[in-house]
This record gives C-alpha cells, sequence and structure tokens, in this order.
C-alpha cells in the first residue's frame, strides 16, 4: 500500500463515522411556543382585585379572619402581551406554595382548580404568604412572587 | 445502543480495509526486548515506559524491569527510556529482519532524589529544559491530592482555585479565569459536557480513572483553543490503549472519604490479543450529604458511575484505535432556604454522557514529518435539573463530533517538535422545560500550527490559530419580553489568536522568560440566545445575542530555577480581556419566575493580573519543602468596580519527609480575606486550613501496593472559600479522613 493509499484510507474511514454517528438530540422538542406566557397575575373577589402581582411589584392582600373562609376567589393572569385570562388545556395545572402552613391554608374543589379559583381559610393570627404556580407538563410555567396572607381575630 | 452497533460496524469494516492494505504478512518486522535496572544497585526497575521514537510506540516496562517490542518495522531508532527518580536514557538501536535484538537499558539515580513512584507512562517531554514546565499531577501526588473532582485533585497547585456549588459540581479556576477560558480536556478532547457554562454543572470525567492531569500553559495551549489564556487541563485517561503491552496489566482502586461517607472503586486492565492491545476500565463512587464544622449539607449526596472498552491495532507504520465509554452521575445542589432564587429541598441533577472515539496514527518514514494522526470523537450528553418534587427545571441535550487531523513534525533544523492540524466541530444543543431557548448547532473549524526551537541559550515556542465558528439557532425571531429582549438569529465568528514565548538561560540552572498570547473567544449558544430558568443555578439567563467576541491580550514574565535539588518559578502576569462575556446579576427577579434572580448575558472590558510562585527544595535527602502561592485581581476597565468571583491570595506551605517506602507530609494552605468584590457579592474571610499526609508503598508477589492516608482540615476549621456559590449558607467540609489503596500488576 502506497503513502496515498493509506492516506485515503483513512480519510474514508473518518468521513464514515463522521456520518454514521447521527441521532437526534434528547433534549429536542418542539413545545417552546406553547408554555403559558404569564408576567403577573391580579386575585379577585366578586369581580374586584384584592391583591395583584404586576410590573414585579405585590400590590394588596388576602385578609381572613381565623377559622373562616374567604369567598371564592379567581386568579387571572396578564401574559406578556397583556391578554388577561387563564391557562387553557389538560397539560396545565394549578398549584401554590404557603409559606406557613399553620396561619393559612388553601381549599379548592376539582372544578374551581380547572378554573384556577380557591379559598383561603385562616388557621391561627398571623401573616404568611403564597406564591401562585402554572404547572406546565412536568415543569412551572409561571411563579408569581409571594403575596401576603393575613390571618385576624 | 444501535448507535454504538452502527459506530462498531463502521469501525471493524473500515479497519479491515486497512488492515488487509497493510505491510503486515507481506514484509516481516523484528522485535526488540530487554532488561532495565539501576545503574549502582543493579535492582530492577520497573514500570518504566520505552519509547521507540521514530514510530512513537511506547511500552511500560514489568515489574521486574523486562520489557518488549513486537512487530517493529526494520530500521534504526532512537530508544528512549523515563522514570521519575532516574536520569532520562537514550540510546540507537537497530532492528533487523525476523531477530530479536536485546537491548538492555541501565539507568542513574537522580542525586538526592528521593524514591517516587509513578507507575503511569509519560510519553512525551519538552523540547528543552528551559521551556516552562507544564503543571503536572501524577503518580504520588496524583494519589495524594486525589478527592470527588478533577478540581479538587489540582486544587493545590500554584495559582489554582476551584469554584464549587456543592460537592459535586467543581471546576477549576486558573489566575481567575475559568469555564471554557481555561478549557478541561480528556485525552486532548472535549468531553462534551456542559461543566464549562455553569457553576452547577459537573464535570463528567472521573478522577480514580485518570493516569495523569497535566496543565498546558503558553503558546502550546493554543494547540487546544484559541480562547486559553489560562491554558488547558489535559486529563489522561488513555480511553484507546497506545502501546501494546507483552502480558496483563492494570491496576485495582478503592478510595473513601469520611466527610461525607464516599466510597470509590475502581479497575483497569490492559492486554494483548495478538496484535491487538485491550483495555477495560471501570469505577462507582457514592458519597452522602457532606459535613461541615456547623452541620450537615443537605442535598449534597453524589452517585456515579462510569466505564471504557477500547481497542487499538499496531500494523508496523502506525495503529489504529476504539473506545467506547459511559459515565452517569446523580448528584445534588444544596438548598439556599432562605434567599431569593434558593430551593428549600435544593436541586437534583441526572447526568449521563455516553463517548466514542476513534483514533489512528500514521508514521510514513518522512525526514519532515513524525506522524500523522487522524481522530474522531462523538459525545452524547444529557442532564435534567429536578425540583425536590420531581418536577423537571430544565433538560439539556449535546451532541458533539470532533474530528481532527494532526500533522506532527520531525525535528528538521532549528525546528526541534512541531505540529500542523485541522479541526472540525459540530455541536447540536437543545433545551426543554420551561425554555425558550432554541435548539442551535454550532460549527467550529480551527487551522493552527506550533512550533518549538532551540538556539544555544535561548528557547522558543510559538503557536499561531485561525478559528471560524457559526452559531445557527433553529428558528430565527425577534423576542420583545415585558424584561428584557433579543433577536435570534445567525451568527459567524472568525478570528486570529496565537502566542509566543521566549526563554534565556541566565546560568545552566537560572532562566528568565517572557510569554504574549492574543486569544479568541466566540460567544457560547448560552450567552447569545438562552431564555430560561436554571433552577440549580438559582438564576433566569437571558442571552444577548448582538454580543460580540471576547479578545484578549496576556503577557507574563517568569523566572525559573531548575537545579537538582531545588526549583523555583516566579510569575507576574497581565490578562486583558475585551468584551469579557459573564452573566450580570441585573438585581430584578424574574417576572415569569419571581424565585430567581434574572441575569443577563454582558461584555466588558476587563483586566486581570496578579503574581504567582512556587518552590521546590530538597533542603536534605529526606526533607522536602514545598511552598506555591497566587493572586489574582480582577477589574471590570470601564468603571474600576472589581469582577465577581475572584479568588483572595492563596498558598500553601508543606514539609515532606521521604524516607525509602514510607512519606510523612504536613501542608498549611492559608487564604486572605477577600474584600474586593463584584456587584451583589458578599466579602469571604482570611483561613488557614491544616492537612496531613502518609503514605507507604510495598512490593509483594509482582504486585505494588500502595496506601495514602490523607487528613484534611485536620484541625475541623469552620472557613469560607470565596468561590463556593452558597458560601453564604454553609462553611467548606469538617475533617476528612481520605485513605486511597491502589495496587497496580
Amino acid at each position: 500500500m502506497t503513502h496515498l493509499q493509506y492516506f485515503n484510507s483513512f480519510i474514508l474511514l473518518f468521513a464514515f463515522l463522521f456520518v454514521t454517528a447521527c441521532e437526534d438530540n434528547p433534549a429536542s422538542h418542539n413545545d417552546h411556543d406553547h408554555h403559558f406566557q404569564a408576567i403577573g397575575l391580579h386575585i379577585m373577589n366578586s369581580g374586584d382585585t384584592i391583591a395583584s402581582y404586576i410590573g414585579g411589584n405585590v400590590l394588596g392582600s388576602i385578609n381572613v379572619n381565623v377559622e373562616d373562609m374567604t369567598p371564592l376567589l379567581s386568579v387571572k393572569f396578564i401574559a406578556e402581551d397583556g391578554e388577561i385570562g387563564i391557562p387553557e388545556g389538560e397539560e396545565y395545572g394549578f398549584d401554590w406554595e404557603i409559606d406557613n402552613s399553620d396561619i393559612a391554608e388553601v381549599h379548592t374543589h376539582d372544578d374551581e382548580l380547572d378554573e384556577y379559583r380557591f379559598h383561603v381559610r385562616g388557621l391561627r393570627v398571623g401573616e404568611t404568604k403564597i406564591k401562585l404556580i402554572i404547572n406546565h407538563n412536568n415543569h412551572k410555567d409561571f411563579e408569581s412572587k409571594a403575596i401576603p396572607i393575613i390571618v385576624t381575630e | 445502543m444501535r448507535l454504538l452497533i452502527k459506530y462498531v460496524m463502521a469501525v471493524f469494516l473500515s479497519a479491515i480495509t486497512l488492515v488487509l492494505g497493510s505491510p503486515v504478512g507481506t514484509s516481516s518486522g523484528g522485535s526488540l526486548v530487554g532488561h532495565i535496572y539501576d545503574q549502582e544497585t543493579g535492582e530492577d526497575i520497573g514500570w518504566t515506559t520505552v519509547l521507540l521514537e521514530e514510530i512513537n510506540r511506547s511500552v511500560s516496562a514489568h515489574s521486574d524491569g523486562e520489557y518488549h517490542f513486537f512487530d517493529i518495522p526494520v530500521g534504526k531508532y532512537t530508544l528512549k527510556a523515563f522514570r521519575i527518580g532516574y536520569h532520562d536514557y537514550k540510546s540507537t538501536v537497530e532492528v533487523v529482519e525476523n531477530q530479536q535484538i536485546q537491548k538492555d537499558i541501565q539507568l542513574s539515580q537522580k542525586v538526592l532524589f528521593t524514591e517516587e513512584v509513578t507507575v503511569e507512562s509519560q510519553r512525551y517531554k519538552k523540547t528543552s529544559d528551559l521551556q516552562q514546565p507544564d503543571i503536572e499531577v501524577s503518580g504520588k501526588k496524583l494519589r495524594e491530592n486525589i478527592g470527588l473532582t478533577i478540581a479538587e485533585t489540582i486544587s493545590s497547585e500554584p495559582g489554582l482555585s476551584q469554584r464549587t456549588m456543592g460537592p459535586a459540581p467543581a471546576r477549576p479556576v486558573l489566575r481567575g479565569l475559568s469555564g471554557d477560558r481555561f478549557l478541561m480536556l480528556e485525552d486532548g478532547e472535549r468531553p462534551g459536557d456542559l461543566s464549562a457554562t455553569s457553576s452547577d454543572h459537573a464535570v463528567a470525567i472521573e478522577p480514580i480513572s485518570a493516569d495523569r492531569i497535566v496543565i498546558i500553559r503558553g503558546p502550546e495551549a493554543m494547540l487546544y483553543g484559541s480562547n486559553t489564556l489560562g491554558g488547558v487541563i489535559n486529563v489522561n485517561r488513555n480511553y484507546i490503549p497506545m502501546m501494546l503491552p507483552h502480558r496483563l496489566t492494570g491496576n485495582f482502586a478503592l478510595h473513601s472519604e469520611s466527610v461525607n461517607a464516599a466510597l470509590a472503586s475502581g479497575a483497569k486492565v490492559l492486554f494483548p490479543v495478538g496484535n491487538f492491545a485491550l483495555k477495560m476500565d471501570g469505577s462507582r463512587k457514592t458519597a452522602s450529604n457532606i459535613n461541615t464544622p456547623i452541620g450537615e449539607l443537605k442535598n449534597t449526596t453524589i452517585d456515579n458511575n462510569n466505564g471504557s472498552i477500547g481497542v487499538s491495532y499496531f500494523p508496523q507504520k502506525g495503529n489504529i484505535g476504539s473506545a467506547f465509554s459511559f459515565y452517569n452521575s446523580n448528584y445534588g445542589i444544596p438548598p439556599q432556604p432562605d434567599s431569593i432564587g434558593g430551593h428549600p429541598m435544593g436541586v437534583d441533577i441526572r447526568m449521563e454522557r455516553q463517548h466514542i472515539e476513534t483514533k489512528a496514527e500514521y508514521f510514513p518514514g518522512f525526514d519532515w514529518l513524525h506522524h500523522i494522526e487522524l481522530k474522531h470523537s462523538y459525545k452524547r450528553y444529557q442532564h435534567a435539573e429536578f425540583e425536590a418534587n420531581g418536577q423537571v427545571g430544565m433538560r439539556f441535550g449535546v451532541l458533539t463530533h470532533d474530528l481532527s487531523m494532526l500533522f506532527h513534525l520531525a525535528e528538521h533544523g532549528v525546528f526541534s517538535r512541531g505540529v500542523f492540524g485541522l479541526w472540525f466541530e459540530n455541536r447540536d444543543y437543545a433545551t426543554s422545560g420551561l425554555s425558550f431557548t432554541p435548539a442551535t448547532v454550532e460549527k467550529s473549524l480551527s487551522l493552527f500550527h506550533y512550533n518549538e526551537h532551540k538556539m544555544g541559550e535561548f528557547a522558543f515556542n510559538f503557536s499561531a490559530r485561525y478559528d471560524i465558528k457559526s452559531v445557527e439557532p433553529a428558528v430565527e425571531k425577534i423576542i420583545v419580553r415585558a424584561d428584557y429582549s433579543n433577536h435570534i438569529h445567525r451568527k459567524i465568528f472568525q478570528n486570529f489568536s496565537g502566542g509566543l514565548s521566549g526563554i534565556f538561560a541566565i546560568r545552566r540552572t537560572c532562566s528568565l522568560g517572557i510569554q504574549l498570547m492574543r486569544s479568541y473567544r466566540a460567544p457560547g449558544i448560552e450567552e447569545l440566545f438562552s431564555e430560561g430558568p436554571h433552577l440549580a443555578a438559582y438564576s433566569y439567563e437571558v442571552g444577548h445575542a448582538n454580543l460580540k467576541e471576547e479578545t484578549g491580550i496576556g503577557s507574563e514574565v517568569f523566572f525559573n530555577i531548575q537545579r537538582e535539588n531545588l526549583k523555583f518559578h516566579l510569575a507576574v502576569f497581565r490578562n486583558q480581556i475585551d468584551n469579557y462575556i459573564f452573566p450580570m446579576n441585573t438585581g430584578r427577579t424574574s417576572l415569569r419566575i419571581a424565585s430567581l434572580y434574572l441575569y443577563q448575558y454582558s461584555g466588558e472590558d476587563v483586566v486581570m493580573q496578579g503574581v504567582e510562585s512556587s518552590l521546590n527544595w530538597h533542603f536534605t535527602s529526606s526533607f522536602i519543602l514545598n511552598y506555591s502561592m497566587g493572586y489574582t485581581e480582577g477589574k471590570i476597565q470601564q468603571n474600576g468596580s472589581y469582577l465577581p468571583q475572584i479568588p483572595p491570595l492563596e498558598s500553601n506551605i508543606g514539609l515532606v519527609y521521604e524516607k525509602k517506602a514510607l512519606t510523612l507530609g504536613a501542608n498549611l494552605k492559608t487564604a486572605m480575606k477577600q474584600d474586593k468584590l463584584g456587584e451583589f457579592e458578599n466579602p469571604t474571610g482570611g483561613y488557614a486550613v491544616l492537612d496531613l499526609n502518609v503514605q507507604y508503598y510495598f512490593k509483594m508477589n509482582k504486585f505494588l501496593h500502595t496506601i495514602t492516608l490523607t487528613i484534611q482540615n485536620a484541625g475541623d476549621t469552620e472557613y469560607r472559600h470565596h468561590l463556593n456559590r452558597i458560601k453564604e449558607i454553609f462553611p467548606e467540609p469538617g475533617r476528612n479522613v481520605k485513605l486511597l489503596y491502589k495496587v497496580y500488576f
């Protein structure tokens, strides 16, 4: 075998290897455009806004008495384009995190969850905070800043 | 698995083509055997590396000092032998057709050099002793310092520090440079992981499987990348066996640590099958939560396993080999419960990497060309970051092809050693989870040259490199959000880089040198296009597609003393980097995920300057004094503010006692306070931490046994390291008793 033949054989081998090792990226996906693009929210009681997370700031609070429950509160999310609404589709879910669950807790029924509605029950006097979350498949699409819950006598 | 089968079939079919056309069987070679022994005592010297320079074929002598080369092409060769503690050996030998040539080698001991047991082979040496020595961690030093990560293993070297975020993700930092500004390589190749992009991403290389770790600095580092002001770290794993052993060799290691109940074990075997060499290795490591002087650091468990198999064929005019490896790691990022951006329960990361590579060397026998090296590697990497409730924060996938062709030039006139090369990389990057980062393909092409020259009292190293890179997102779009905006579009970057160093021998053992480097770094995919939460890094990251390339000018003056019993190095350096890219904390939280701070990539002109020094002094035949220090100051030029994540003045002073097979050592690691702070960074206090070390080795039945006992932080001191991302929450680990048992056969 001449030097040139040797060299050509090597080049062919490596070109072959380069082409052989091709596959799809394990993290490739096409759902970039299907996230619910919320950047804020309003918490409403009978059409009145009682608390908001807007422009990175939290305004207002959820107020409830001990051993009492708020009326049904509804959440309306503010999207990037200014639209106000809630996510639609089975892939989305409503969730929350309360800092101190000894002070207050959330009550919902299944149909209320789908509509992003909930009650807050006061357990003992004090102040805690709640973050409201939109889950999308197995990740979060949105998580608000902590919104105060004030429980009084 | 389908990929592996396809790849193995491709290698097999192609190798048959080469083997059928190779000279084996059509012309006969000869063989070379011999015995290596101590010139003064006559004792056998095992584990010596023997090299036939012209064909780059090397073997490691067995424990009884015997070495064997089979099927060597007829001709005259330069025969070299290297063994730590002995002077290098060089001779000529002529291989005759169908004959076995006997060539015994006598090695003479270095005066005042106490016994060192280095078993792993060493194939390359600098052209001249004048040239700046690479930092090398191997043999006894590697066993003494071996840690849970590569960064921890080399962190006591001068100028080196480590950036951490829990025990698993650690990345080395040299002179304030980290990430892909201080490239980490495995057998000369990029490992294909994402450790350079974020502090929570672990390096996919297992320290217990490393044969040697070398830090290459100066113009030679440009062989591996255009952005190597800091240098490169090359971890020698030797996936593809580059030597044909005479019989079965290998080692077995067992390693434990008390601070987190870590247990690691690894084994490696290399054996011949005719003209083939077959190598297999594997390791497993588990660790619980790490303990600190103030309590347990939660969610810091580690569960790693990795393995590889490699085969090489050695026809007369070269060699060809292929290897497959896998690396799986599950590790935790500790919680930051009381701060914005923290996670009360921490984040879990599951990472896996598979790698296939093929390498061929061909020795044409030309006067001017030593050999041609061709290499292809394919890496499949993915990792996912999980919250405590099992939700995926982000999933990353990277598929990387690397193809390189190197022409290793022969010594020719004043040119002592040179390489001319071509490198191509295709990198397919994608994310999922709450990520708006588009799937992107990066293509890079480089042309480079490196040469070493020696003329009397002067030695020069020179490198030049040209790189072109395209970054092509799957979709082009303009993003306008309430709190940021970006224009996702195709980017092309290209530029020159290079280096020059000159060394002058003031006296036989003293030299003075100067080094100038020009570096170039194109922005990465994450820096240009990222958009989404990065839970483990406690950040919501946003790229900046209009970022320009980084260019740096590095200058350094250094002074070396290299005597038999004393080595001293002093360097003063200044690196100016224009458009230094880093994620800047905007001070605002993300509107979308309000628990994370919004970080946006930006470029600033920065200067990093400092000094480093090291001393290794055998002041008696049994006592050695070691000292090293490093200091770097980094500033943003525009406003004079300090750069974040720059280590303070750090030093090590150690005393070692060596008597035959026993080594005792004590090392005091100190750091000054760091109050030169970047934006949103907190100060750290100074500290002094004592480490103790005992090593012993013995030979039994042709087995070499080594036992290393190390006590890190012997005083259980509470201290905080400035480059630890969670230093405000927990201090560094407490007292740690480490035991390493390694047997070589």
